[in-house]
């Protein structure tokens, strides 16, 4: 008894392990041939697509069976043609019914179709899609809202502004990072959504509104940040810094020279290392003053944005080498050095 | 006598039963975690990852000893990863031949006067240096102090917040960086450390640092370990990461987190298993402060690695394995069985320790109990000839499915006469080449077993240690 369950459980075992070959073989042959069929009917449609997009001749009917062919061919042309040329070939998309059938797709069942419809409509750059997308941000599976968002930022409606911003505000269910990209996407029309998220109450939202604003260097947010760096929380604070150090202006420097001040070394450190950003000369005495610090930090971006700043910084690191802490001295020697060998090269 | 015989025998069968159980849900975990990547790695946003000012710059760590041949090459190679920003941190771990002379020469080093932060303690630097060609690049030289010591100066030197530990001789894929930080991206605050799958390189065609043509190797003993390998990385590791018990994190290429690997106090310099034991320490840490965390291995960023081709080789690399796993197990033995420590404590370490520390000795005992058993008469040889070929269609079946795997999702192996070769060699590994791998393991073990006492007690590490020593913020020119 005991052996005959053995010989089964053996024959079992062997018998799956070569139908596991049999059917990858047969899957892998199929999937060429799958491959192959596609790319004959991207040849075939390449000729009426290019007619389409350069004298907008409407494409013949496709058959139901060669739209994914269709799609892809579209999706190429789409990262390369802008305006008129691009609304072309999305109404010819239309006409043949593939918009309307994405549209629907949002809805599927499995995620990861509703997902690929998010990104194809994305990149198609659609406007009549952008109301399906924003509701596709409350989607329950990451995946979908993520596309969704990215998509939305592709299609750069203002429409879709407010919308990425409350998904900043509730960072539980996104990646925070990947909307602050798909807002910074967007361009200047984030900036007053994202202004207003300033006064809300999560810190990191707001942590994450100031760094965007700082990325998307719109002058508008100059005095926003200003405050900020005078009055926000410690985190709140270091990051105005950074940001206003890629906004740069007058303003923005003459608020980071007072915070080299700062009671809090992460915040000096920013600011320190925003003014090398900002390159003024003016800045070498503030800097010069602030570099003999207990923090190594603030040490180092002092000495590193003060060679950012010719030669008027260089004069400066030059005499802190002669300075009586002996940490200071090593780290202006240390930049010195270091820029000496890039000067070079 | 019989008796004695007759229940070994239950034993080491209940152990291959359960050992086998193991496999088949690991496998099942691993095939569904596989598919669901494959859907979602369309939907990454690598491109956006790539072009982002907010993406995480990194540094990657490279320890060399003795590497004069390849050193070059492989920071050629390094500078071709497709990433945003990203620095190579060079540790000439005291080479004895001419490593340092080959890079001042490729990349115009210059000597400078650059202050480490010496967070970790580390043997004493020689001296930093930087390129007047390229501007991410720093060589550190430094007394000869083992690879994680080479790794802990390597850290003192990065300067950004993500780590990435690669071995000199590793070829990493173009975009194999990009994707292995995506989980960072992904969830900035929990991830702590990443990893991707290392493959033999045996074989393919490797141009200019890429590899251009992969092919089953020629060398028999390589392809073993081609197969091995994606056993390992495809159907055991992704399972692992499904069910958050991870803590393999190859020593070939890994990405972490500096802040975490600063507060565990760095790697461990007293042991060959440092890149295990590091992880280990990431997990106890994290599951001791009971905050969310983290560890995951991703099935498609590829390091290409080359597998030893003759015996001795191969036996010394095994036998380093084995007892890197043993020391790390010994290590983080308060955590085994403590649902404390979630997941690792209840399932990774046990299965460790019951599967792979004692399987070798068990499998050891088994053949020996087996011939013992024939020559005795307690079982008959038909059931010793269906038990035999029960275990050989298992071993089969589970690197047939590995192998599949590749090339359901992939089609790495191209050809079909590479496919067929690595299907023969499912078989053919279960005739000599698992027998070897367990003596080498079983031998391994006693070794750890006569080393331990020259240790006399080991003192674990704790974070506490590592806590202070990055409070304690030293400056240190190197000398020069």
């Amino acid at each position: 008894m005991k052996f005959d369950a053995l010989a089964i459980a053996v024959a079992v075992l062997y018998l799956t392990s070569i139908a596991l070959i049999v059917v990858t073989v047969v899957r892998g042959s199929l999937r060429t041939r799958r491959e192959r069929r596609h790319a004959r009917v991207i040849e075939r449609l390449r000729e009426p697509v290019e007619a389409c997009v350069l004298e907008g001749t409407p494409l013949p009917r496709v058959p139901p069976g060669d739209l994914d062919a269709l799609l892809e061919l579209v999706l190429r042309y789409t990262s390369m043609v802008r305006g008129r040329d691009a609304e072309r070939l999305t109404d010819c998309l239309a006409e043949q019914g593939v918009v309307a059938d994405l549209l629907q797709r949002l809805h599927a069942r499995p995620a990861w179709r509703r997902a690929e419809a998010a990104e194809v409509l994305g990149r198609l750059r659609l406007r009549a899609a952008v109301p399906s997308l924003v509701t596709a941000l409350d989607d329950p599976s990451e995946d979908v809202r993520t596309v969704a968002a990215r998509g939305l930022a592709a299609i750069r409606d203002p429409a879709a502004v407010p919308a990425l911003a409350r998904a900043l505000a509730d960072p539980s269910r996104w990646t925070l990072s990947l909307v602050a990209e798909n807002l910074m996407a967007m361009g200047p029309s984030a900036v007053q959504p994202l202004l207003e998220l300033m006064h809300g109450d999560e810190h990191n939202v707001r942590v994450a509104a100031v760094q965007i604003l700082g990325e998307l260097r719109d002058p508008a947010a100059t005095p926003a940040l200003i405050q900020v760096l005078r009055e926000g929380g410690l985190n709140l604070r270091a990051q105005a810094a950074s940001g206003l150090g890629k906004l740069g202006g007058p303003d923005a420097e003459r608020a980071l020279l007072t915070a080299l001040d700062d009671p809090e070394w992460q915040v000096r450190a920013q600011a320190a290392k925003a003014l090398g950003r900002v390159a003024d000369p003016a800045a070498a005495s503030g800097l010069a003053h602030a570099m003999p610090d207990d923090n190594w930090w603030v040490r180092v971006n002092c000495a590193e944005s003060l060679a950012r700043l010719g030669a008027q910084g260089r004069r400066r690191l030059e005499l802190l080498t002669r300075h009586d802490d002996r940490f200071v001295r090593d780290q202006a020697n240390a930049v010195l050095d270091v820029y000496g060998v890039r000067e070079a090269g | 006598m019989d008796s004695l015989i007759r229940a070994i025998n239950d034993i080491v069968l209940a152990y291959f039963f359960a050992i086998n159980l193991v496999y088949t849900l690991l496998l099942i975990i691993s095939v569904r975690e596989s598919r669901q990547h494959g859907r979602r790695v369309g939907f990454g946003g690598y491109e956006v990852i790539l072009r982002s000012p907010l993406t995480l710059p990194v540094s990657v760590l490279m320890p060399a000893y003795n590497e004069e041949c390849t050193i070059v090459q492989a920071v050629q190679a390094l500078r071709l990863q497709k990433y945003g920003e990203f620095e190579i941190v060079v540790i000439d771990d005291g080479s004895t031949d001419s490593t340092l002379q080959r890079l001042v020469e490729a990349f115009d080093l210059e000597k400078v006067d650059r202050p480490l932060r010496l967070t970790l303690p580390c043997r004493r630097l020689q001296a930093v240096y930087i390129s007047r060609r390229i501007a991410n690049l720093v060589v550190v030289a430094k007394e000869n102090g083992g690879k994680a010591d080479a790794l802990n100066a390597g850290v003192n030197a990065a300067r950004f917040p993500l780590l990435c530990a690669i071995d000199a001789d590793a070829i990493l894929e173009r975009d194999a960086l990009l994707r292995v930080v995506k989980p960072f991206m992904d969830r900035p605050r929990e991830t702590v450390a990443t990893s991707g799958i290392v493959r033999v390189v045996n074989g393919c065609t490797v141009r200019d640092g890429t590899v251009t043509q992969v092919r089953a190797p020629r060398n028999h003993l390589a392809v073993l370990q081609v197969v091995e390998y994606l056993r390992a990385f495809l159907t055991s590791r992704t399972g692992w990461s499904r069910i958050r018990s991870l803590f393999v994190i190859s020593g070939a290429f890994g990405v972490f987190k500096k802040e975490a690997v600063l507060q565990v106090g760095g790697y461990r310099t007293d042991t060959v298993g440092e890149d295990m034991d590091l992880v280990l320490r990431l997990h106890e840490m994290y599951r001791d402060r009971q905050e969310r965390y983290r560890i995951v291995f991703i099935p498609d960023p590829v390091v290409w690695t080359e597998a030893p081709e003759d015996l001795p080789t191969l036996r010394r690399q095994r036998n380093r394995w084995h007892r890197g796993l043993l020391e790390c197990l010994w290590a983080s033995r308060r955590m085994i069985g403590r649902p404390k420590y979630g997941p690792v404590g209840l399932f990774g370490l046990p299965y460790n320790l019951v599967f792979e520390a004692l399987g070798p000795l068990v499998e050891v005992t088994g053949y020996a109990i087996l011939v013992v058993s024939i020559a005795r008469g307690v079982v008959g040889v038909h059931f010793v000839v269906l038990f035999f070929l029960l275990a050989v269609g298992y071993g089969v079946f589970l690197s047939v499915a590995a192998v599949l795997l590749d090339q359901a999702r992939v089609g790495r192996h191209g050809s079909r006469r590479d496919l067929a070769r690595l299907l023969v060699f499912t078989v053919v590994e279960n005739f000599g080449y698992r027998q070897l791998q367990a003596v080498w393991r079983a031998q391994a073990t006693f070794d750890f077993l006569r080393k331990k006492r020259g240790w006399g007690e080991m003192r674990r590490r704790g974070f506490e240690r590592g806590a202070q020593a990055a409070e304690k913020v030293r400056t240190q020119s190197a000398e020069g």
